[in-house]
């Protein structure tokens, strides 16, 4: 096991290293930088944007500002954000636990319907209850989430059920922290479910043709035949073994929490991640932009590095290999 | 001649069939839409639909009059103009070489004919989702071709070299599919400046999309290339002294064109969704060029999607060529004898 997972981070890292050069790369290749913003402004006089320059190193050749970059960078230092006026590790990490907030919700949601949906439709293939389902994962899959989002607004504004847009509302400052408790939940129902209801489709799929392939295994006909106990078959043999595939996906969700929320986070006003980004493109806020790359890049491939050892411990078979 | 369309829709189903109507349609969108995708019409901001009606001497298009301009409430004002056939309308040229002003129909100024209502500048709905959607279909297909190309030789020279050309080639692909794609579509747009002209923000799009498309295509190729190395009839062609060259190119090739006919019909749609979103964002195509993406940022706000709820039948256009496109491939993988063999 720690064998396996230490060959798996040196492999991380090998890619971490490339995504973190990648992202220099596009850095250098654009046109100006943030001091040529500043340049412009006649209240910085010449002689504070050379200090600034030299401070920033941006004089120097490509690789020894590679190598300045990639120290700050372990120092955790993502560099400055210009048109915040902050450090870009303070802003993102302002907006990381709203973005987590929503999509760990919608992530809940999906699979909480999804799983029990498909294994209660598979049993009874082909049946109205799972060709209904089934057309809807097509549609589920095919709505593009920023589309899929927008008539989630527009119930929202013809029901008045909930509120439209923001993470808040303005209540009056005597409100209780109950009181924000609750007005928060109700801002989160609606992004919450349109993101659910984009990655449904997916997972039901997947994990009906999961359950169907499990059902027709001999395996399952031998535990029917020794006439074990219904609830011993479905957990012990349908439910461990079709779940398997989906571990992965699973892995891939949690990658994607990060950035999986971008058009829903932008549609509903919730201030996550996805809105700071798409106002650091809009600012060309340029190591705000690649600080959100590089973050959404960790998390990708700590995602994928949680699902192979949840594999592990899951399956044998993998056990067996490794 | 009937047999051969049979097979075609045997093929390729209803799906497809759709798709080629839908695709000649748009390669004519000079001819068939009644207006230009930037004609203007001040006076009638978010124009309901006007449908022909039957007058004296042929059908003939109301002509609406604005009744309350904050609310944007129209009226039919009484008078009507008739609608014509293979008329002379605003000029145009087509493909860049058919000079003309032919139109299917046109309904003469102060009528105006919406099939399917207007947006704030009066523009006809229906002539720019026609031409958005010939714009859609261009760039996939663009984007397709470029991210197939260096998808299916990265993917061949890494099975077929293996050792290190394919480790490092792996591990690019690894680097690429690590990045979450809408992240880096920003990244790549916001270090192009901005203000450029709509043919290079067209390549810029197609560009980074085929730059992130390809990554996954080229490991699907290597595995085939890798399932399909061990067999035995490549084996006996290697042993009979075939070069490399020919090896690919009779042998592997050949035997996986119909696996990649599959997936090039299943990735086109991550490329009309991306460009639409990018073009959503305002970080593609820009007004007054009409993109799926940017007529539905449109309705974004929910004033517009009370007074003009037509503005959304661009999303719905999106969801119909997705669900179109995915049911062709999941049809093509389907047909028998081909496709669905030991690599699914």
């Amino acid at each position: 096991m720690i064998r396996a997972v230490l060959l798996r981070l040196s492999h991380m890292l090998l890619v971490l290293l490339g995504i973190i050069f990648l992202s220099f790369v596009m850095m250098d290749f654009a046109p100006g930088d943030f001091l040529s913003q500043m340049a412009l402004n006649p209240q910085i006089s010449p002689r504070v944007i050379a200090s600034l320059k030299e401070q920033y190193g941006l004089g120097l050749p490509f690789f020894t500002q590679f190598v300045h970059w990639m120290r700050a960078l372990l120092h955790g230092n993502l560099g400055y954000s210009f048109s915040y006026h902050v450090p870009v590790s303070d802003l993102i990490a302002q907006r990381v636990p709203m973005t987590l907030l929503l999509t760990l919700t919608a992530v809940i949601i999906a699979w909480g319907a999804a799983l029990p949906l498909a294994v209660f439709g598979a049993r009874r293939e082909g049946g109205l209850f799972d060709r209904s389902l089934l057309s809807f994962s097509y549609l589920s899959i095919s709505v593009p989430s920023f589309f899929l989002a927008l008539l989630g607004l527009l119930v929202a504004e013809k029901t008045g059920w909930f509120p439209i847009g923001g993470a808040r509302s303005a209540l009056a400052s005597g409100a209780g922290s109950g009181e924000r408790l609750l007005d928060l939940l109700r801002h989160l129902v609606l992004p919450s479910l349109t993101l659910a209801l984009g990655s449904f489709g997916v997972l039901y799929r997947l994990m009906r043709s999961s359950v169907l392939e499990v059902l027709s295994q001999p395996f399952m006909t031998a535990a029917r035949g020794l006439g074990l106990r219904e609830r011993v078959i479905f957990w012990r043999y349908l439910f461990r073994n079709a779940v398997n595939p989906l571990v992965t996906l699973f892995g891939m969700e949690l990658g994607g929490l990060l950035s999986g929320a971008a058009f829903t986070e932008m549609i509903f006003g919730w201030p996550g991640m996805g809105r700071l980004m798409l106002h650091a493109v809009m600012t060309r806020d340029l190591y705000l932009v690649m600080g959100g790359v590089l973050m959404g890049a960790v998390l990708l491939l700590l995602g994928n590095l949680l699902a192979d050892m949840m594999l592990y411990l899951l399956d044998p078979r993998v056990r067996e290999r490794a | 001649m009937r047999e051969g369309a049979g097979t075609l829709l045997r093929r390729v189903g209803l799906s497809g069939v759709l798709l080629i109507l839908l695709g000649v349609t748009s390669l004519f969108a000079e001819f068939l839409a009644p207006y230009r995708y930037d004609a203007v019409r001040f006076d009638l901001p978010y124009a309901p639909a006007v449908w022909p009606e039957m007058g004296k001497g042929g059908l003939v298009v109301p002509v609406l009059a604005l009744r309350d301009p904050v609310r944007r409430r129209y009226v039919k004002s009484g008078r009507t103009v008739p609608l014509r056939f293979f008329c002379r309308g605003e000029a145009y040229t087509m493909w860049g070489i058919i000079r003309s002003s032919r139109h299917l129909v046109c309904a003469r100024s102060p009528g105006r004919f919406y099939l399917m209502g207007g947006d704030l500048f009066g523009r006809d709905l229906f002539s720019r989702l026609l031409y958005g959607m010939r714009f859609s279909f261009l760039l996939s297909l663009l984007g397709v071709a470029i991210s197939f190309s260096i998808g299916t030789v990265v993917g061949m020279v890494a099975g077929y070299a293996g050792g290190w050309t394919d480790r490092i080639l792996m591990r690019l692909s690894e680097i690429v599919m690590a990045v979450p794609a809408l992240y880096l579509l920003m990244g790549l747009r916001s270090i192009v400046p901005y203000g450029l002209s709509s043919e290079a923000i067209t390549l810029i799009i197609t560009g980074s999309l085929s730059l992130i498309g390809w990554a996954s295509l080229s490991r699907v190729v290597r595995g085939l290339v890798l399932s399909l190395s061990g067999r035995d009839f490549i084996l006996s062609a290697v042993a009979a002294g075939a070069s490399p060259a020919r090896v690919i190119f009779r042998h592997l090739l050949p035997n996986m064109r119909y696996y990649l006919l599959v997936s090039v019909t299943l990735s086109i749609p991550a490329f009309i969704v991306g460009e639409a979103g990018l073009s959503f964002l305002g970080l593609g195509l820009s007004e007054p060029h009409p993109s799926l993406g940017n007529i539905l940022a449109e309705s974004q706000s929910l004033e517009t999607m009370n007074s003009a709820p037509w503005l959304l039948a661009s999303g719905g256009l999106i969801v119909l060529l997705v669900v179109l496109f995915n049911r062709l491939g999941d049809l093509l993988r389907e047909v028998p004898g081909e496709g669905n063999g030991s690599h699914r």
